[in-house]
Parts: structure tokens; sequence; C-alpha cells
């Protein structure tokens, strides 16, 4: 349904995506994940046409984005990370005109429109100007102005940003109802919990590049189902990273005078060997923290920093 | 490029424009505003010619002088000038007030001195404060003089011979002489005949159906400008909107669409058109109210008006495509729109425009538009000229859709 190869994409010297490569089946939600300044909204913005891609290629049902954009894009639903509606007409007409950008007209328009308020929870504001809505009531307006044409890709730019947690229930649930529809879904987000709750398939981003893919389980074995243990204070970076190697079934991450990063199992259990080889080449620890493993610690381990907002 | 979608993205932006009411209220307004502060300052343009005042002292008090105040006073209300017997220091002293267009004195000696050919001075004081009407009575006098001395020529001798009789030098005419003198005249008059009657040099006199616009008055002559500075801010005004769909982030929407943008920058013209065509007529119904304006004239002046004020949309819209913000694209604005009103006939009329300026604002786009407004509006449009503009204003149009759906597709949401 999506094709990207080897996308890239520059401004001047700034290589904002290097080569990104993934594909999105029918049915099928693949997550973007990553922090913001990634790549994600420009990978995004290359899809959707919007940008020209540097290099590489994009394709939507066979439809090459750049060559044939018209074509392509009729397939496309986006539903954009900032809100894209008029604040000066009423959510029926926002959905009408945007039913219209793809063609829909006259009853079918009309019985669509309504459709889709009533998916959203809004068939009884339809009429009302969206100056009186609420945050997560435009947000639900702005997923269904994505979806109101029945694309078969669906592009979801993350769509939760800023949204109170029973609005954000609701449109995870929407996303998911369209994947089942048979709707290819590319979702963008730096939320780790929300790409875990509705991702089929992920791929990692950091600094123009995907540094890992595949299913979540894929994911959760390339962490080996190992603890991540970040200790902060004061050390001697190379000889705590030598009291670290010398411990069984350990790795470490990162390693600096501050700050020290440790993959492990079982590591509540092996904490106190851990304080015990770090005090012993005179280690200062202020703070502990330990995680369980998750998409954070995997990209914790495989960037060796957290996930910036 | 679908005339549908076209006609849809029109009909939202009336939607969105007919909510604003504001904004509609001060673009119908400022026209109104404007042309009512110009006719009150001009007065509506419609109103009696300007006549020159001539202050007459007859010193004289002979019948040749008597004959020439008759012959400027003549035709009453409707002559040419009106006339005032005055004394020498009221005329003195009202021409002093600015009271009158030009104090004529008479001097004695005047009916003698044309009767008998001598030389003879007429001393013609003007009003400093004016131009045109003391400039007028003077060239009235000149050809005064001029038909006088022909007179001379024609019948010297019995000028002299009157003037004789009048001094005392010739003896008293008795009524023999004077019969003599009346069969004199007789003669000359059945001589000057064949010259005068039928005229030996016919003239043939062509009433142009072209009204004057000038005798319609200044305000007649502002008021296709007024209209266009309207029209001027609102297709700046209505440019803004590509900065408001921008922020709201409805155009990076529209543009991942499979909608053409040329699509979206039609429909919004399109809009504008409207707008601006109901703001056109009501000011020309006004207008042709005040201005006595042959109402068959304006269903055309309302379509170039709004035609041409299009076009001004789609120039202010890709203009401000190129700006860095909305604050930069309203300062680009207000620095085109005040140099173009200024020379397109907006702020002065080109009647009251030196003549380097006027050449310069024909060519701008809203100066050419309010040229054939006038010419629409006066009956004196031409198929060809109106051709010509329409044909240079939609290339122009075409050059704006160009540029503005290129610099939408590239650039503008990232700038």
């Amino acid at each position: 349904m999506l094709q990207v190869r080897r996308l890239v994409k520059k401004y001047g010297d700034l290589v904002a995506v290097a080569g990104v490569s993934f594909q999105v089946e029918a049915g099928r939600i693949y997550g973007l994940l990553g922090p913001n300044g990634a790549g994600k909204s420009t990978t995004i913005g290359c899809v959707s046409g919007l940008m020209p891609p540097t290099s590489g290629s994009v394709a939507i049902l066979g439809h090459d984005v750049v060559s044939q954009g018209t074509s392509a894009k009729k397939e496309l639903g986006i539903v954009p990370q900032e809100i894209a509606l008029y604040e000066d007409l009423s959510a029926r007409e926002n959905l009408g005109y945007w039913a219209a950008a793809y063609g829909l007209r006259g009853s079918k328009l009309r019985e669509r429109v309504g459709e889709v308020l009533g998916l959203v929870g809004l068939l009884d504001r339809g009429d009302e100007p969206i100056g009186r809505f609420s945050g997560g009531m435009k947000r639900r307006l702005n997923f269904a102005c994505g979806i109101v044409h029945r694309p078969k890709l669906l592009l979801l730019d993350e769509p939760t940003v800023g949204v109170d947690p029973q609005s954000r229930f609701r449109l995870l649930e929407l996303v998911q109802e369209q994947a089942r529809q048979g709707v290819g879904v590319l979702y963008t987000t730096h939320y780790m919990e929300e790409a875990e709750r509705v991702c089929h398939e992920l791929g990692i981003i950091d600094r123009g590049k995907i540094i890992a893919a595949g299913t979540l389980d894929e994911l959760r074995a390339m962490l080996g189902e190992r603890d991540l243990l970040r200790l902060s204070g004061r050390f001697q970076a190379e000889t705590a990273a030598e009291a670290i190697r010398g411990l069984e079934d350990t790795e470490l991450v990162q390693c600096s005078d501050e700050l020290l990063t440790i993959a492990l199992k079982d590591g509540s259990q092996r904490l106190p060997l851990i304080f015990a080889s770090l005090d012993a080449v005179g280690a200062k620890i202020r703070e502990t923290t330990l995680k369980r493993p998750s998409l954070e610690s995997l990209f914790i381990k495989l960037t060796g920093e957290e996930l910036r907002e | 490029m679908s005339i549908r979608f076209v006609l849809v993205t029109a009909q939202k932006d009336l939607r969105r424009l007919g909510r604003d009411l504001r904004a509609l209220a001060i673009w119908m307004g400022i026209p109104l505003l404007i042309g009512t502060l110009f006719s009150l300052a001009f007065g509506n343009g419609a109103g009696v010619r300007p006549k020159p005042h001539l202050l007459i002292v007859d010193q004289d008090q002979s019948f040749v002088s008597q004959a020439l105040v008759g012959f400027l006073g003549s035709g009453g209300p409707e002559g040419f000038a009106l006339v005032d017997k005055v004394s020498f220091e009221e005329g003195n002293r009202r021409i002093a007030e600015g009271d009158g267009s030009a104090l004529l004195i008479l001097p004695k000696g005047l009916g003698l001195a044309v009767l008998e050919g001598s030389p003879a001075t007429l001393h013609l004081t003007t009003n400093p404060a004016q131009r045109i009407l003391p400039a007028m009575i003077q060239e009235s006098l000149e050809i005064l003089c001029e038909m006088v001395f022909y007179l001379r020529r024609l019948a010297g001798d019995t000028l002299s011979k009157v003037a004789g009789w009048m001094s005392g030098e010739g003896g008293m005419a008795d009524d023999a002489a004077v019969a003599a003198l009346a069969v004199e005249v007789k003669r000359f008059t059945e001589g000057l005949k064949p010259y005068l009657d039928p005229p030996m040099m016919s003239v043939q006199t062509e009433v142009e159906t072209v009204e004057n616009p000038l005798a319609k008055g200044a305000g007649y002559l502002m008021a296709p400008g007024i209209l266009f500075m309207s029209l001027l801010f609102m297709a700046q005004g209505l440019a803004a909107d590509l900065w408001t769909e921008r922020e709201e982030g409805t155009l990076w929407r529209f543009l991942t669409t499979p909608r053409r943008v040329g699509n979206l920058v039609l429909g919004k013209t399109l809009a504008g058109f409207v707008l601006m065509a109901g703001v056109s007529v009501v000011a020309l119904l006004l207008g042709a109210a005040a201005f006595e304006i042959e109402v068959a004239r304006l269903p055309l002046a309302a379509l170039w008006a709004s035609f041409s004020g299009a076009v001004l949309l789609l120039l202010f819209q890709a203009l401000f495509l190129f700006a860095s913000s909305r604050k930069g694209a309203s300062l680009l604005g207000t620095a085109v729109v005040f140099p173009l009103l200024m020379l397109g006939g907006s702020f002065f009329p080109f009647e009251a425009m030196p003549d380097w300026m006027v050449a310069a604002g024909r060519w701008t786009p809203n100066g050419l538009a309010v040229s054939e407004l006038k010419a629409i509006l006066d009956g004196r449009w031409e198929m060809m000229g109106l051709g010509s503009s329409f044909l240079i204003l939609s290339g122009v149009a075409t050059v704006a859709v160009m540029v503005g759906s290129w610099r939408m597709r590239r650039g503008f949401l990232s700038t």
C-alpha cells in the first residue's frame, strides 16, 4: 500500500531524513516512533507530496507521489499534527468541503458527512461553528476530515498531542477501527505507550534514520528482555566502566563522569551487586532509575539517550 | 482545473466572509464614507456652472457704452456673465474684497472715440483669487475690440459723421441729413446682407452625445477613484486570507488533496469577485443617483469594476505569498496600496494630476481600470480600448495565478 524506499530529504547542508525505507500494508498500523526533530514530520511531508524528496521514492498503491501525485493523493487521508480546520465554519461545512476536495458530491457527500460525524461523536454538534468546540472535539473533527473520503492509506502525524485522556482513548480506538476496515495507517508519535498500544509494526527513527524496525515482539527481543538501569552521580568513567564490564549478563550502554546506563537481566535482584562494584571504585551514586523492558528502554539502548520531547 | 470545485471553494469562502460582518461593514462603508466626505467638500458636482461676475463702472454713459454693458450682460441668468453696474468707489471696494471676477471701467469719451476711430483705453482689474473666470472676461473684451475695429473699417465714414454731430463739430443734423444717414445705414446693412444672411461661411454643428465629465464637477471625477480605493482595500484584506489559511493549517491540508492549487486561488478570487460586485453595484447605484448617470451604463460598469477588483486581489495574493509573516504581508500591502491609490486616480482624479503622473498612473492596474470605468460611465468607451484593457488585466491576472500557485507549492508553507 505504501512503499518508502531510501528516502532522503535535505535542506541545504541539513539532512532531515537520511535514507529511510519502510512499507505499510493494508489493514496494518505502522508506527514511526521517535523524538521531536527525528524526521517523522519530514517523512510525512514527503509521503503526502508536500515536500519533494531529495532522493529515493514514495509510492502509494503503486503511484509515485512525485510523478503521479494526483493519483497517489486520491488514496491518501491525512490527520495533521496541528488542527487544520476552518474556525468560522461548522463541523458539517468543514467535512463537506474536504469531502468535495476528494470528489464526493450530492447525496453521497451528505450521507458520508453524517456518517463520519456520528463516528467521531459530533452528530448533535454538526451545525455549530467549531469556534465553540473544545480542543478534544476539534481533534476528533480533525481526524474526521482525514477519513471523510474513505482513504485507503491514512497518515496520522502525532494526532494526540495536547489531547485530554478521554479524547486520546477515543482517537486511538478510531485509528484501530480504520485498520480493521482495511485501511493502511502510518502513525507517527513520540508517545511510547501509544505506539505499543496501536501499532502492528514499528520503525524507531532518530536523526533522520530508522535505527530499528519490526513488530513489537521483534523489537522487545532486540532488548533481550533486559531491564535498563540508569545511575546518575559522580564517576570516574573509565574505572566505572571497567567495574561494570566485569559483571556477568551486563551491558554498558552509556558511560560518562555523571551518568551510567546499563542493560541487565533481573535488574532489581542485582542492584546490590552493582552498587558494591561501583562503590569499590569510588563512585558516588545520587539517583537510580530502573526501567522494565519497553520501547523507551529500547530507544535508550539504541541511541544512548532518552526519548526527548 | 475543476470548475465545480472552484465554485465549492468560492461558496466556502463566501460563507466564511459572510460570518465576518465587521469586515463586510467596513468594506461596504469605505466608499460610502469617502464619497460622503467628498460630496460635503466639493458638492455633488451636478450644480450650476460657474459664471464670471463682472463689475462695470460706466463713466461715459453714452449709447455706445450702454450698448457694451447690455452686450456683456445679455442673456439674463443663462448669459455669458453676471453684470453689476457700480460706481467707481463701490467697484474698487468690491474687487479689493474679492467680490467679483473683474472690474471694467468704461472711461468718459469712449463712445465718441469708437465713432471717430480715435484710441480709447478700457481698464480691466481682475480678481487674483480667480484664474479662469477673469480670463474669460478678458478674452471676451478682446473679441469685442476686434469687432469694433472691423466695424470702423466697413462703416468708418458714417460713424465719423455721427461723431461730428454728437460733438457739435459737424454742425446740427437736420432732417435731410438724418434721412440721408438712415438711407446710408440701410444700404450698408443691405450690402452686408449677402455675407451675413445666409452666412458665407456655414457652420455645421455636431452635437456630441458624449457628456462633458468636467461639467459634472469634482465629485463625479472622484467617484470612480473612490470606488477603486474601496476595491483596493478589499483586495488587500481578502488576500490576507491566504495567511489565515496557512495559520489555521487548512492550506497545508489542501495541498495534500489531489486538487491543483489553482482551484484554491481561483475559488478565493471568485468569492472576492462576488463580494466586490456587491460593493460596486451599491456604490454605482448611489453614484448614478448623485451624478445623473444613465442606469443602462451601470451593468457594464459594475462588471468591469468587479473584474478589475478581482485582478487586484490576485496581485495582492501573489505578493503576500512572498512575505515572511502575516505582519510582513500587511506592511507590504500597505507599502503598495498607497502609491497605487496616489497614482491610480483614487486620491486625486486624473484631471487634476500633472501630465507625467497621469501617464504613469494610467499604467498601474487600478489606474487603467479607473480610466476605463470613467469612459464607461461617461458613455465614451470603445470596444477596442476596453478590450485592450481587459486583455492587459487578464494577462496580469494569469501571471499572478501562476506565480501564486508556484509559490504556494514551493516554499510558502515553510517560510
